[in-house]
């Protein structure tokens, strides 16, 4: 088994809407690697969401959070943490909730540790104040792959699960959050907020409202949102999404023209006791704040098939419409060259200095 | 056979923030306070079940439904909606009628589960108001003295429990309830809620014990406790007009029944969550087990602990932990920090995933939210319902 | 043999009658000349079937789509185009329609052509600017049979999925579920701006009515555009089909009334098969927006019941009790 070692930091930043407006947060930078002399380079470069956690089964995962403050909020002094949502029998040191054990204030580390055993999709966010800091947009997203790509026979393959039926060729990840955009303006300029007025007028994939959803990953004019929400594959391929609901709201989805199997929720293949394969299928995927969804298509004809919210009032961008919880499946003949974009970049980037090019230790075998 | 009576009275709600709500409940003797929910009311498959209501409310007639029980009868016949003269619905179910009216409901549960019971009278503004509650339903081969009996479907269905939990959801807009308590006219569309509750509680109140005296019209906690390994049943009921995402931290739940059904038709359906969905007007019936990592003294953990003075320990000058990363142990808490850890347990927070659910009226920490806690040893007369 | 099922829908204004308010809605019409209707027609056909629907507008200055969630492989053609798969239209590099539209003023018509393959319920709605057309009342069911469906040898005689998909019934009720905000209605209407962010509907409505007008009968005359009641009446024993499908933008739970009910279909897909029943009892179900749930409820003993929204807040017009999403169900010995 392997040990993943990653360090992120807690800090603040902007995301841009495709309006034109810009908005505070809060959220984690990685800062794996970085010498200690330059982690404060990345104070106020947080991204939304947060760098994408991956590991196989088993593997030792070490999480170095280190607090970096806020540039943007001098004044808050609010300590962080992680919270794996979705760990099986974690103990409460490492479950990130601070009335329960440790949070981790400005200036200081903490590490955090988990073997998983269950493959999936998970989530992560600093369970700090939560309300605020969950809508702030400390949240990610978090992949356990199962160990059956290492087995002889199966090794170069890709799998949801330990389940020869769960194979696909391309993932996507589908990050559903929302942002009230009152509420990172007043705690921006240390205001109070009424939580129980929460009435977002952004809903976002991936982090960005459409169109920017079908924008590259890593495009240099959204610094803070590296993930695009693009699906783009080529007809006949398996193409697995990974759904999370990280927002305050239930969320329904949908593709026009593809139907979705689910395969999994919650990081549990949905399979009997027998082994009977208790997959559902799906035209519209129904997800609450706190569940992932592992779903999988075959990719059809060529085509231009849109992802949508099907609370159709909530596809917008304050008030402007179509935007927020919309994109694109893309799919191409299967001959054609596969588009560049991505989902989410391949490896580890820093976009803090605009460079693209990867700079991860590690490669997970990913996108042919 | 159950004869069960209930009064309808009115009272105050208590919120954490200080707030003093006007609501009306049931209550289970006729000097007994008003309470939310309702009196946990328990059952035995096969046996007949009369529930008494007595209406003390001046102005409002009130009835009871119960969802999931069919038929119920009332003076020997089957009830029935209540119209009035006009033919307007006024009631679901045969009511009470206001001013110490009385109606009596007989039925008998055919199957064992999780049920709600609920005013079915302008149950746009009674359920809301308080007039909620649930009903357990036990196998009719339940035998709490042998494991095997101890079921929440019966022997064989794989329900077993060690301790069992019954949570009721709701949410409160304090607007209606003034409104209604003042008579005045209350627009529903602007119906926005600003609690959240367990049992009629909000956090922290939530993870008091049962019958606390300053509680006195919220007599149920929500604590869930238990010891490694065992099988704790969380039957999590939604009464109130939402659907809340309930996430409970540190581990999966198996969901084993919805609505007062084993998952069990055709084929085993029962599967593992970490965030189940608590539909409005539906209940699930979860065991949640945590048998922990492995970690002890003589099996450390991988990681250091860092001087507890570089970290964040508790909030606002209190914390549940031990000091410890071990079941059973405590540590150092810094100078200035209290805890409320008592033998070296373990918490795990459960709480609504829409995270504004989980404030008083905005404010942090609040809500529908309680813990799991796992003791090294605990009395088996914790974690049991009437 | 697969047929050829041919539907003509008309894009039309008309009123929408709702306890205690007349507000304009869009709604799909048969021919130019009848109503428009809410939920819009049903379009029928048995699996295998091929759905050719033809749109026209000729009263609304927008344009207008259709699009067929759960269908797959959908074309489309105008009067001068060949067929092509549907696609999303764009406007300066921004998707303003999720599939091909017919603008106002240009061509008679559009045509979307599609092989119902495989039975169950279905929406069609637009797909362009749904946030506001769908609202306004731009909706509408397909029905697809299992093929032999009326034929009384067939194993697939009188169910919704076929043979051993434990769909057989006994009475059949569509049930449309949808919120209407008046005064979105009325700004949209007038041609006046309105911004969804305000979207906050005050009517809960079962195939386009509010209680107690979902009492009525079907194509009862005082409600020229809301043909179809959800009533049920049915003998104990009798296999109730409900056919729930929220065509709405928020997330509807329905209760049976107290009474259990078995679901036996999620979005069109049956949950059983010959080697798998993953059917189960519920008191209440939750669809989300554009989901469908299907139940089928067998009464053992008679009484009196009203199938309705558990969000009490939804059994109103707009304050008053009793209304909204709510109806009867009778059951007599």
């Amino acid at each position: 088994m392997g040990t993943v070692s990653r360090r992120y930091g807690a800090t603040d930043g902007f995301v841009m809407m495709p309006d034109g407006t810009t908005h505070y947060i809060f959220g984690f930078v990685d800062i794996t690697g970085v010498p200690e002399h330059m982690i404060f380079e990345s104070r106020g470069r947080a991204q939304l969401p947060a760098p994408l956690l991956e590991a196989y089964e088993g593997d030792d995962v070490y999480l170095t959070l280190t607090n970096l403050g806020m540039p943007g909020r001098p004044d808050l002094d609010d300590a962080h943490t992680i919270h794996w949502h979705g760990f099986p029998n974690q103990i409460p040191l490492w479950d990130g909730v601070p009335e329960v054990s440790l949070s981790v204030p400005v200036g200081r580390d903490f590490v955090y540790y988990y073997r998983p055993r269950d493959p999936g999709t998970y989530m992560y966010h600093c369970h700090f104040e939560p309300v605020e800091h969950i809508q702030m947009g400390m949240v990610g997203p978090l992949v356990v792959r199962p160990l059956i790509e290492k087995a002889p026979g199966y090794a170069g393959r890709k799998f949801a699960y330990n389940d020869p039926a769960t194979e696909f060729d391309r993932e996507y990840l589908i990050f559903l959050t929302e942002m009230d955009s009152r509420a990172h303006h007043l705690v921006a300029n240390v205001q109070e907020f009424d939580w129980t007025e929460y009435r977002p007028n952004y809903w976002l994939l991936n982090g960005r409202a459409y169109p920017d959803t079908v924008k590259p990953a890593g495009a240099a004019e959204l610094p803070a949102q590296p993930y695009s929400a693009l699906v783009s594959v080529r007809t006949g391929e398996r193409v697995l999404l990974r759904f999370v609901n990280l927002g305050y709201q239930q969320h329904t989805v949908q593709i026009l023209g593809i139907p979705l199997r689910v395969v999994g929720e919650d990081a549990r293949r949905l399979l009997g006791v027998h082994g009977e394969d208790l997959s559902r299928r799906r035209n519209t995927l129904y997800l609450a704040p706190g569940q992932t969804a592992d779903a999988i298509f075959t990719a059809p004809e060529p085509g231009v098939y849109p992802l949508y919210s099907t609370n159709f009032h909530r596809n917008t961008n304050d008030g402007s419409s179509f935007g927020g919880m919309v994109t694109e499946v893309r799919v191409s003949p299967r001959r054609a060259r596969p588009e560049r974009s991505r989902a989410r970049p391949v490896g580890r980037r820093r976009w803090s200095h605009g460079d693209n090019r990867p700079v991860g230790e590690r490669r997970v075998p990913q996108h042919p | 056979m159950a004869t069960i009576d209930l009064w309808v009275k009115d009272g105050y709600l208590s919120t954490p923030d200080g707030n003093s709500i006007y609501f009306w409940g049931f209550s289970a003797s006729p000097d007994g306070r008003a309470q939310v929910p309702g009196p946990h009311l328990v059952v035995r498959q096969g046996e007949q079940v009369t529930v008494n209501l007595m209406n003390t409310l001046p102005l409002e007639p009130v009835s009871i439904v119960f969802p999931g029980q069919w038929p119920v009868s009332v003076d020997g016949r089957l009830a029935r909606p209540q119209y009035d003269q006009a033919g307007n619905l006024v009631s679901f179910a045969d009511h009470a009628p206001p001013d110490r009216g009385v109606i009596s409901y007989t039925f008998t549960p055919e199957r064992p589960g999780t049920f709600l019971y609920e005013s079915g009278t302008h149950p746009h503004k009674q359920v809301p108001m308080g007039l909620y509650g649930a009903l357990v339903v036990r196998p009719a081969d339940y035998d709490p003295g042998d494991p095997a009996h101890k079921t929440a479907y019966g022997f064989g269905t794989d329900t077993e429990f060690d301790r069992e939990y019954l949570l009721i959801t709701g949410e409160i807009d304090p607007e209606l309830n003034n409104a209604v308590g003042e008579g005045r006219p209350y627009p529903v569309p602007r119906f926005r809620p600003r609690y959240w509750t367990l049992n009629g509680r909000c956090a922290p109140d939530t993870m008091l014990p049962d019958r606390v005296p300053h509680l006195p019209h919220q007599p149920y906690g929500s604590m869930v406790m238990g010891q490694p390994g065992e099988k704790i049943l969380i039957r999590l009921a939604g009464a109130g007009v939402d659907n809340h995402p309930v996430h409970p931290h540190g581990n999966h739940v198996r969901v084993v029944g919805a609505d007062g059904r084993l998952l069990r038709g055709g084929t085993d359906l029962s599967g593992r969550r970490f965030t189940v969905l608590v539909g409005a007007g539906q209940t699930w019936d979860l065991v949640f087990s945590w048998t922990g990592l492995g970690f002890t003294p003589e099996n450390p953990i991988p990681t250091v602990l860092p001087n507890r003075r570089n970290l964040g320990v508790g909030d606002a000058g209190w914390t549940m932990w031990s000091g410890s990363p071990y079941l059973g142990q405590k540590g150092d808490i810094p100078v200035g920090v209290v805890s409320f850890n008592e033998f070296g347990e373990y918490y795990f927070m459960l709480h609504a995933h829409e995270e504004h659910k989980i404030t008083n009226w905005g404010e942090f920490p609040g809500g529908m939210m309680s813990m799991v806690a796992i003791y090294p040893s605990l009395s088996p007369a914790v974690g049991t319902l009437p | 043999m697969p047929a050829l099922v041919r539907k003509d829908l008309w894009v039309r204004r008309g009123l929408l009658k709702l306890p205690g308010a007349q507000v304009p809605f869009w709604g799909f019409a048969p021919s130019p000349s009848a109503p428009p209707v809410l939920p819009g027609p049903v379009i029928t056909a048995t699996a295998g079937d091929v759905i050719l629907v033809t749109l026209r507008n000729t009263e609304l200055p927008v344009p207008v789509s259709l699009m067929f969630p759960g269908q797959t492989q959908v074309l489309t053609r105008r009067p001068a185009t060949r067929w092509k798969p549907v696609s999303p239209r764009y406007e300066a590099g921004r998707m303003v329609s999720l599939t091909d539209a017919l603008d106002p003023g240009t061509d008679d018509w559009i045509r979307y052509q599609f092989r119902a393959g495989k039975p169950g319920v279905y929406l069609y709605q637009s797909g362009t600017n749904p946030g506001v057309q769908v609202q306004m009342g731009l909706y509408g069911l397909i029905v697809v049979r299992p093929l032999g469906f009326e034929r009384p040898s067939s194993p697939n005689y009188r169910t919704a999925y076929g043979a051993r998909t434990g769909t057989g019934f006994d009475i059949e009720k569509l049930l449309v579920l949808g919120e209407v905000d008046t005064a979105m209605h009325a700004r949209v209407a007038a041609g006046a701006e309105f911004n969804i962010l305000d979207f906050a509907p005050e009517y809960w409505v079962i195939n386009g009515r509010s209680y107690p007008d979902t009492d009525r009968p079907d194509y009862d005359a005082t409600l020229p555009h809301q043909p179809l009641g959800s009533a049920v009446a049915a003998k104990t024993g009798q296999r109730i089909l409900l056919r729930l499908v929220n065509a709405g933008f928020l997330n509807h739970t329905v209760t049976l009334g107290g009474l259990h009910g078995r679901v036996v279909a999620e979005d069109a897909f049956p949950l059983a098969s010959s080697e798998l029943d993953t059917t189960y009892e519920k008191t209440a179900v939750t669809l989300g927006a554009g989901q469908s749930v299907e139940v089928i409820v067998t009464p053992g003993h008679p009484g009196e019941h009203y199938l309705r929204a558990r969000d009490y807040l939804r059994i109103v017009n707009v304050s008053s009790f009793p209304g909204g999403m709510m109806t009867r169900l009778l059951v007599t010995a």
